[in-house]
């Protein structure tokens, strides 16, 4: 266990050691063409769905997403800076541990990110900069009658976007690993008071102290991608895992799901006009 | 790039993904659960009641209830249960403590439930009497729920047996058109056991002209027993289609509760709004839902509604004019409620 221990926070202080190693490629050269990099993944995954609102009960269970990624590299630039966006659909069909009541999940994110690029070697390539998110959720939970039976969540936050990737070759055909993260830093969320009815707030109005500030401490949130697209003739595939880790503990009330999913698509490549 | 900057660049960009990656993995939002055991249950139950309940201070005050006195009381015999019926009629006792129509388990094996607040009380209610004055089914009207018909004497009377059912706009517009000619109306909601409180609105809504402040609504912000948000108004805006303005009696039991007893707390103090019968059941608290472990769904009373003076309703609403049915009443198939409902519209009229 503590050899464990030694290991992780080995691998977590490496980067902010400043020793030296050997990085002698020339950097490869940056995308100043215009051209979107448009990827669309499905995936299939679990779903743990925690909202203290509904229940006290953690609910479980399978998770379907839908996400569209795009990249392109900003000319005035030369193509150092990229502007990403970012859209899932995520779908779960969740059930409590006693197994007698179910519940819808979902989540509908929207996010950009412009982040700067650096190859410090020739095939991999980093990039760092920032992101804004929107995200709007609901659970509904089919087998709790009442007054209660949903939550609808809608957060606003913006933070810190990495990314890493690293071209490489299978045998002969010529592949791109990519890990890609993006961790909310300060936001907004939208959430009930511990106690309040969905009657007061949309039938009587009562409209206060709704909005409540996030970030790290109260809402831990990370989203991460990690990719392996392989370059055929006239066609990139993708294959991945994506975690979507979205947390909070807001106002008494407690939320989270977390998401892991396999994702599987394609890449297309295209060029925006204008007439 | 020199060679130290590149370093940097690596480190700075590994350091971007793999902090957020660590803290989020080590900064779970989780929640206690009990386990669930026979003792992990009943410490659900208890607990989830102790933080989420909303009239602990009433009934401390109204017979003394001493939740933490509660828990240590039933405790000892939790752990020896060993049927589950018995468990079942355990928690169901621990649920009654709190002497709230409300709060409830609901099981496979049943609902547990609180009905003293009915229980105790004559009924007032006959659905043969209600069969009399309303006559055969071609002598009244059905809609949305409810059903009208005039009385020989010139009286709408109007029966609203529930709030569950929805009724739209129009079934209102066109009922108070047709009993518009009345001299006055007996709104019956005896034994409505409450339903969708929008539904309550809607239909007080008939009897103002002007906003009116129908009562003041608030919810729980935090874990302990005071924890409370600001009350704030219900306001009632005047119906759009055709309203009410002439005398108006509505009937009340003690089975009328809930959104029902809302709809009482509403109306009562209006202008020609007389409230006669039996004190209502009260049940002011909008009730939420939770689990326990093994499954079994919790309901309880959580945001309390307050009327215009600020007094809670839990307890129910006195009426205007106090009256029962008589047992000679009830023998000469005669509804002493109704009837007494007639007099005052007539006296009013006259």
């Amino acid at each position: 266990m503590r050899n464990l221990l030694k290991r992780w926070v080995a691998v977590l202080m490496w980067p902010a050691g400043i020793t030296l190693s050997a990085q002698t490629a020339e950097p490869t050269p940056f995308d100043t063409t215009g051209i979107h990099h448009g990827t669309w993944l499905v995936g299939a995954g679990r779903t743990n769905a925690l909202d203290t609102y509904i229940s006290p009960l953690e609910y479980t269970g399978p998770t379907f997403t839908l996400a569209h990624l795009t990249e392109r590299g900003l000319r005035h630039s030369g193509g150092r800076v990229t502007f990403s966006t970012r859209f899932d659909g995520r779908l779960a069909y969740v059930t409590s541990q006693a197994g007698n009541h179910h519940a819808y999940d979902g989540d509908f994110t929207f996010a950009t990110a412009w982040r700067y690029n650096w190859c410090p070697r020739r095939g991999l390539k980093l990039a760092l900069g920032g992101m804004a998110e929107a995200d709007l959720g609901f659970t509904y939970n089919t087998g709790l009658a009442g007054n209660n039976p949903a939550q609808a969540r809608a957060t606003l936050a913006i933070g810190l976007s990495a990314l890493a990737a690293y071209d490489s070759r299978l045998g002969r055909l010529p592949l791109t690993l990519t890990l890609q993260a993006d961790a909310p830093m300060v936001g907004m969320k939208f959430q009930p008071h511990y106690g309040q009815s969905y009657y007061e707030i949309f039938e009587l109005g009562h409209q206060r102290g709704h909005l409540h500030v996030t970030w790290p401490g109260n809402a831990p949130t990370l989203h991460t991608l990690l990719t392996a697209q392989f370059h055929f003739r006239h066609l990139t595939a993708t294959v991945g895992y994506l975690s979507d880790v979205r947390q909070s503990r807001v106002g008494e009330l407690k939320y989270h799901s977390w998401n892991n999913s396999f994702v599987i698509g394609f890449v297309r490549h295209f060029r925006l006009t204008s007439r | 790039m020199t060679h130290f900057l590149r370093s940097l660049i690596v480190r700075v960009v590994c350091a971007a993904i793999l902090w957020p990656s660590a803290f989020v993995m080590t900064s779970c939002v989780t929640e206690e659960v009990a386990p669930n055991t026979v003792r992990g249950n009943f410490d659900a139950l208890w607990q989830t009641l102790d933080e989420r309940y909303c009239f602990f201070d009433l009934k401390a005050a109204e017979y003394g209830l001493d939740w933490n006195e509660v828990y240590a009381r039933y405790l000892p015999e939790v752990a020896q249960q060993k049927n589950l019926w018995d468990y079942f009629n355990l928690l169901e006792d621990v649920v009654c403590e709190l002497r709230d129509g409300h709060v409830n388990i609901i099981s496979s094996l049943g609902t547990a439930r609180y009905g003293e607040w009915f229980d105790n009380y004559p009924a007032n209610y006959a659905d043969t009497l209600e069969r009399k004055y309303l006559g055969r089914t071609t002598d009244y009207v059905t809609t949305g729920g409810m059903k009208y018909r005039v009385l020989a004497d010139s009286i709408a009377y109007v029966r609203c047996p529930s709030f569950d059912v929805v009724f739209g706009s129009g079934n209102l517009h066109v009922m108070m058109l047709t009993l518009a000619p009345c001299k006055g109306m007996i709104l019956d909601i005896r034994s409505n056991g409450g339903g969708l409180l929008t539904q309550a609105e809607k239909l007080a809504s008939v009897f103002v002209n002007d906003k009116t402040i129908g009562g003041y609504m608030t919810h729980k912000t935090g874990k302990g027993h005071n924890d409370f948000a600001k009350p704030q108004a219900i306001e009632i805006e005047p119906f759009e289609g055709q309203r009410w303005t002439k005398p108006l009696v509505v009937l009340t039991n003690r089975r009328t509760y809930s959104a029902a007893n809302a709809f009482v707390m509403f109306v009562k103090g209006l202008p020609g709004v007389t409230i006669v019968g039996d004190k209502t059941g009260g049940g002011s608290g909008m009730p939420l839902t939770s689990e326990l472990p093994c499954g079994w769904t919790l309901r309880f009373s959580a945001c309390p509604m307050y009327d215009r003076q600020m007094t809670l309703t839990e307890e129910g609403i006195a009426p205007d004019v106090k009256v029962d049915i008589t047992s000679e009443d009830y023998r000469r198939d005669v509804d002493t409620i109704i009837e007494t409902a007639r007099r005052i519209i007539r006296s009013a009229a006259d």
